[in-house]
């Protein structure tokens, strides 16, 4: 496509656990937005349709303020398994107040796997979506839980179908470093805390020249011009579970977190990107979430089955998606108000990157054959792209934040899930594999308990 | 601008190493893992006046199991590990087991209410398409455990644009699209509630269940029988 180049820079944001329709399903209801375009909540409280079951009682969805939750919620695979629900062949949505009740024992009236928030609380999200475009058919690729969907993310493929304490596996040379590398792509991590591509045991990467601190990057936003800036960059926000929060504040969404400091971080990297009109003008920013954390939506998933590539750990291959995620994309090419409603996933993603550095949009065979079964590339929501790059420069609203998170030791209670080990467990490899380097780049493993922690996982 | 971050607040939230050590060597010769194996609260909606049993079973530092009650009820905080009780909420009320561990915590939450206050609520379930001539239906059972016997139907609201026939007992009662009904009045919510839609003319089934999003409810209108005097 030509507009692909236009575009210099992919920025690059993946956030954890929130659904569509928790953050933006806002977007289309009548006392906020009301965007009959966008696919979003329409009549929450009263409209049968979105009736949820817990013994014979129907829940509604309501409108939750931010604030720490009580619980994580469930999104294991067979938590979102409870709550797609099936009747006739069918996803009927309505298990989400099941699965909260399986996984955590309290029965109450407004569940929090039924809450969606206003414009208010998610201000940034909506800002962008209003200024720019949403993607409101963009799906988690699995129906379940972190690892497997950051392993379709990054490489199109999953061998595992449930997030533990082990290296997550990938298929050879499909990895998105690799593939970048291979072609001779520049490409840089900016990290808050300890990276997520830690546990995928890559601790060259993560320990060498193209991993950074997010601390550097107004200084080499600053300092590069357009030509110097790496073609991709990766963005990731401090992880609630990793096991030390030094210096960070956890902003990447996940429950028990609040959504607020998120927000806070999406608006400082969209302030950054666009604040020099010759990079913005090159840049396209994406930014979407990992999986759906267990957050009721309304849009069934897509009949997009999964490859069971050779050496999977798991033998039961997946037949669907998983549920919507909130997506957005903005650049000045990108005219306000933008909704972009073709099928996408995580590999829209790798379609993009493929189209623009490869020439085709089939990155591997498995990004290929979901191609093939109707998901889209990145690159189409620039099919209706604007002749010329915008002179506006919209600004997001000023700190709006209302919710806040108290920095906590690393023995508090969620060091027992299962995606907290598996970060505790790569960092405690990371600093094996090469102390001095570790503690330079994440001087916050200086604080990480040596000792394994070998507890039972949720 | 990239989070401002105060690094001598931030190291000072983090705890020195060796305490971290100490905790998680100790902590299974203490209480390291609290889990909470039961939590029930009967009925969750209920009558002023009426009571509510609370029944719970707990692992873990069994010194300071707690329960509370939002808003404040008397006889609440420090309980044992396994127990029961009744209790009289006034209004509407969220009971909270706690159970603390070193390294993990439990805790579960039950909400009561108590009528008029919160009282329309939906009820439904999953529908599914047969008969000659063929409608959509779905049953669904209030338990004893989910309202008292002195929770009576005040009104009954169909909120779908097509016609419902909800029966309870020997009552079936047609309620227009869009309306409500207060024949139900009488009846205690508690049982077996059935409700159908026949399938139309011009529908299949599968389009009158896609025209329900495979779901069939009712709003109900809750209130608290006469009290005897």
């Amino acid at each position: 496509m030509a507009m692909l180049d236009q575009i210099q820079t992919i920025v690059i944001v993946m956030m954890e656990n929130r659904s569509f329709d928790h953050v933006l399903g806002h977007l289309s209801m009548k006392r906020f937005n009301d965007r009959q375009d966008v696919a979003g909540l329409i009549d929450p409280e009263q409209n049968p349709a979105y009736a949820n079951f817990l013994d014979g009682q129907g829940y509604q969805p309501f409108e939750l303020k931010d604030g720490p939750f009580l619980h994580d919620l469930p999104h294991s695979r067979s938590m979102v398994s409870t709550q797609l629900g099936q009747a006739g062949g069918a996803f009927t949505m309505s298990g989400f107040v099941q699965a909260y009740f399986n996984a955590t024992g309290s029965k109450v009236t407004d569940p929090p796997s039924m809450g969606f928030l206003s414009p208010g609380d998610v201000s940034i999200s909506n800002f962008l979506a209003m200024n720019y475009a949403v993607c409101d058919n963009w799906f988690a690729p699995l129906p379940t839980d972190t690892q497997p969907n950051r392993s379709i993310a990054y490489t199109g493929y999953s061998l595992i179908d449930d997030t533990k304490a082990r290296p997550i596996p990938t298929v050879g040379e499909s990895f998105i470093f690799e593939w970048l590398n291979t072609r001779n792509i520049s490409w840089r991590v900016y990290h808050c805390g300890i990276s997520f591509f830690t546990l995928f045991d890559r601790f060259h990467d993560v320990l060498g020249p193209n991993f950074r601190s997010f601390r550097q990057f107004p200084g080499d936003f600053s300092s590069e011009s357009p030509s110097e800036m790496p073609q991709v960059i990766f963005i990731e926000p401090e992880y609630t579970d990793s096991p030390v929060h030094f210096g960070w504040t956890p902003n990447d969404n996940h429950p028990p977190t609040p959504i607020g400091q998120g927000e806070h971080f999406l608006r400082d990297i969209y302030d950054l990107l666009s604040k020099d009109a010759a990079k913005w003008n090159r840049t396209l920013f994406i930014t979407t979430h990992d999986e759906h954390g267990g957050f009721f939506d309304h849009v069934p998933p897509l009949p997009i089955s999964a490859a069971l590539p050779p050496g999977a750990l798991f033998s039961e291959g997946f037949t669907s998606t998983g549920p919507r995620v909130p997506a957005l994309v903005a650049s000045p090419w990108i005219a306000p108000g933008t909704v972009f409603k073709g099928a996408m996933d995580h590999t829209s993603i790798l379609q993009l990157l493929s189209e623009k550095f490869a020439g085709t949009p089939d990155y591997n065979e498995e990004v290929k054959r979901r191609r093939e079964a109707g998901i889209q590339s990145v690159s189409q929501v620039l099919a209706q792209a604007l002749a010329q790059p915008r002179t506006d420069v919209p600004r997001p609203p000023a700190d709006t934040i209302t919710s806040s998170v108290e920095l906590k030791p690393a023995t508090d209670t969620r060091v027992q899930t299962d995606s907290q080990q598996a970060f505790t467990a790569a960092a405690q490899k990371l600093v094996e594999f090469d102390r001095p380097r570790a503690l330079e780049k994440y001087p916050e493993l200086a604080h990480l308990p040596s000792t394994p922690i070998d507890a039972p996982g949720k | 601008m990239i989070p401002r971050i105060n690094p001598e607040k931030a190291a000072s939230n983090v705890p020195d190493r060796s305490l971290i050590l100490a905790a998680l060597l100790a902590a299974p010769f203490l209480a390291g893992c609290a889990q909470i194996k039961t939590f029930n609260v009967a009925p969750s909606t209920i009558c002023p006046g009426e009571t509510v049993k609370i029944d719970w079973a707990a692992s873990g530092n069994n010194a300071s199991v707690t329960l509370d009650a939002v808003p404040l009820l008397a006889g609440m905080g420090e309980v044992p590990v396994e127990g029961s009780r009744m209790v009289n909420p006034a209004e509407s009320t969220r009971f909270i087991l706690k159970v603390p561990g070193a390294l993990k915590s439990a805790q579960r939450e039950w909400d009561v209410q108590v009528v008029p206050g919160k009282s329309a609520r939906t009820w439904g379930g999953i529908a599914q398409c047969s008969g000659q001539p063929q409608s959509i239906s779905v049953s669904f059972t209030v338990q004893q455990q989910d309202a008292s016997s002195g929770i009576h139907a005040e009104l009954v609201a169909n909120n779908y644009p097509r016609p419902l026939i909800v029966r309870k007992d020997d009552l079936e009662v047609e309620i227009p699209p869009k309306d409500g009904t207060d024949r139900f009045k009488n009846v205690p919510a508690m049982g077996t509630w059935t409700i159908t839609s026949p399938v139309l003319p011009e529908e299949t089934c599968e389009n009158a269940l896609a025209a329900v999003a495979r779901r069939l409810t009712v709003n109900m209108q809750m209130s608290c029988a006469a009290q005897k005097k």
